[in-house]
């Protein structure tokens, strides 16, 4: 699943990673590059799996 | 294949009744236990701090109450250990971390570590695990990668790993862990020991490292159903120095023990904790829980996005968590959690409020599921330890991240916050497997009498053989 999102939107999260993380002020190195990309692709897919229900999120869960 | 097994150790329960009744001097269960911690963690690597003369002090204090006639407490003398991101007075917590070297020694205990010791328990150790609790395999680049017990070739599991191991090794009869994806459960599992997964703000999580606010539990590890009911029935209470503690009152498990399970509604968890589980273990699990006649199977929606949206929520929160010390001190951090961190940090806030919005979608799933079914039954992890070194794991012909996949089984019972148990039980070879145990809200009580049922029928790997 993460290996086919990535493989339709690598430039994509390549771009996303390039601003959010100077946005944040954090230097990835091109050593761990590829990492992070590759792991924010598989919360990216995760993401996509979840959905955006109607819900109300909660947030400090007891159940 | 070399097992190492320091044991047979003595019970929390039979040490207990031997100090209080000052028949065995706490002093020499504290001595003997350094003593085989020292001899044997040179090939678990699952201890990273032994606490000799706090050990040695509480031990003579408890011989002294037991000399002045005074109770010494119900765990009088029982030496335990700790994952090493619990507090420990006068010691800096490490978290698996050599990130943040100007921690100083912790002010005060541990909430958890403080009501152990006022019952009587002795801290002799502080455990390895993964860095920041972040992976399931305890592999750590600082303190080395923790070995299974049952076979050093294996992983002994995570991020609780060191815990694991020290008690499947007999070097202690209990040790606590933190669980936020299933990180008690995974390497109970692995190692063939009981791990308990309690409710969410069941047991307080005041002075411990945090790794992921809206998930993080923290519970007990132990070699038999009645040690492990021992043990949280101290743990659990509210606690005003925990935001999330609840003020819910959880009945004593240990007196509720031996109430079987007539009565209860027992149920397999079926579709996706059927089809990421691999066969042999499956195979195992049906075999050991064959006592309680199990025939019903419940299909619950979502579980697989469940799995899903937990990644998203401990990514997102992790990496928030460490965003200021991963622009200073990026480097410090172990190579394999470093990545999974900032990319954590970067994820949108869209994503992670659609995945806390799951969770409630989830929450009201899995209650309708509760209306008829007191608890649930399914395997604890996918496979048995796999080797040290390997990356990949086979599951019906899949092959699956070990570092992804190991937590599929356990991760939706701590997103929703209810109370899990795995159980160790015969497995493949000479490596065991877990059998998880779920139920409602602070039904702790009920899932021990469930496993000790099925310790009484002689389906479990109990104590140390």
């Amino acid at each position: 699943m993460c290996a086919q999102t990535l493989a339709g939107s690598g430039e994509e999260l390549e771009e996303l990673v390039r601003h959010a993380s100077a946005v944040l002020g954090l230097a990835i190195t091109e050593g761990d590059r590829p990492a992070v990309v590759a792991h924010l692709g598989c919360l990216r897919a995760f993401a996509a799996r979840v959905g955006d229900p109607a819900e109300e999120p909660a947030m400090v869960f007891h159940p | 294949m070399s097992a190492v097994l320091a044991g047979p150790c003595v019970s929390v329960v039979d040490t207990a009744v031997e100090v209080g009744a000052g028949r065995l001097p706490a002093v020499d269960v504290a001595r003997r236990t350094l003593s085989a911690v020292e001899s044997h963690d040179a090939v678990l690597c699952a201890v990273t701090d032994l606490y000799r003369e706090r050990a040695l002090a509480d031990a003579e204090r408890v011989d002294w109450l037991v000399g002045r006639g005074d109770d010494p407490g119900s765990l009088a003398g029982v030496p335990f250990a700790v994952k090493n991101l619990f507090d420990v007075q006068g010691h800096p917590t490490r978290a698996g971390s050599v990130v943040e070297p100007d921690r100083g020694p912790a002010p005060a205990d541990a909430t958890t570590v403080r009501r152990l010791r006022d019952h009587g328990a002795v801290l002799v150790a502080a455990t390895n695990m993964d860095e920041y609790a972040h992976g399931f395999t305890t592999e750590n680049s600082h303190y080395g990668t923790t070995r299974n017990p049952r076979d050093t070739d294996h992983l002994a599991g995570g991020s609780s790993g060191g815990s694991a191991a020290v008690v499947a090794a007999g070097l202690v009869p209990f040790a606590l862990g933190s669980d936020t994806n299933g990180s008690i459960r995974v390497p109970a599992s692995l190692c063939g020991v009981f791990g308990l997964k309690p409710t969410f703000g069941a047991v307080s999580r005041a002075g411990t490292t945090l790794f992921v606010t809206s998930l993080d539990h923290v519970g007990p590890l132990a070699a038999t159903t009645k040690d492990l009911a021992a043990v949280f029935d101290v743990l659990v209470g509210a606690d005003p120095d925990d935001p999330v503690s609840t003020t819910v009152t959880a009945e004593p498990a240990l007196p509720q023990l031996e109430r079987g399970v007539d009565g209860l509604r027992l149920a397999m968890a079926g579709g996706h904790f059927l089809e990421v589980a691999g066969e042999e273990v499956l195979t195992a699990v049906e075999a050991a829980v064959r006592p309680l006649d199990v025939h019903r199977v419940v299909e619950i929606a979502g579980s697989s996005e469940a799995c899903a949206a937990s990644s998203v929520i401990t990514s997102a929160e992790a990496g928030q968590r460490h965003l200021s010390r991963l622009r200073t001190r990026a480097q410090d951090y172990d190579p394999a959690v470093r990545p999974a961190l900032i990319a954590g940090a970067l994820v949108p806030s869209a994503d992670y409020l659609a995945a806390q919005r799951f969770r409630r979608h989830y929450r009201d799933v899995v209650q309708r599921v509760f209306q008829d079914v007191d608890v649930l039954v399914m395997a604890t992890t996918p496979c048995t330890a796999p080797r040290v070194g390997e990356r990949v794991m086979q599951v019906r012909d899949e092959e699956l991240s070990i570092g992804m996949s190991l937590g599929l089984l356990t991760q939706p019972w701590a997103f929703l916050g209810l109370p899990a148990l795995s159980i160790p039980v015969r497995g493949i070879g000479h490596l065991p497997v877990g059998v998880q145990l779920v139920g409602r809200p602070h039904t702790e009580a009920v899932l021990l009498r469930v496993a000790r049922s099925l310790e009484a029928a002689g389906s479990t790997l109990s104590g140390w053989s």
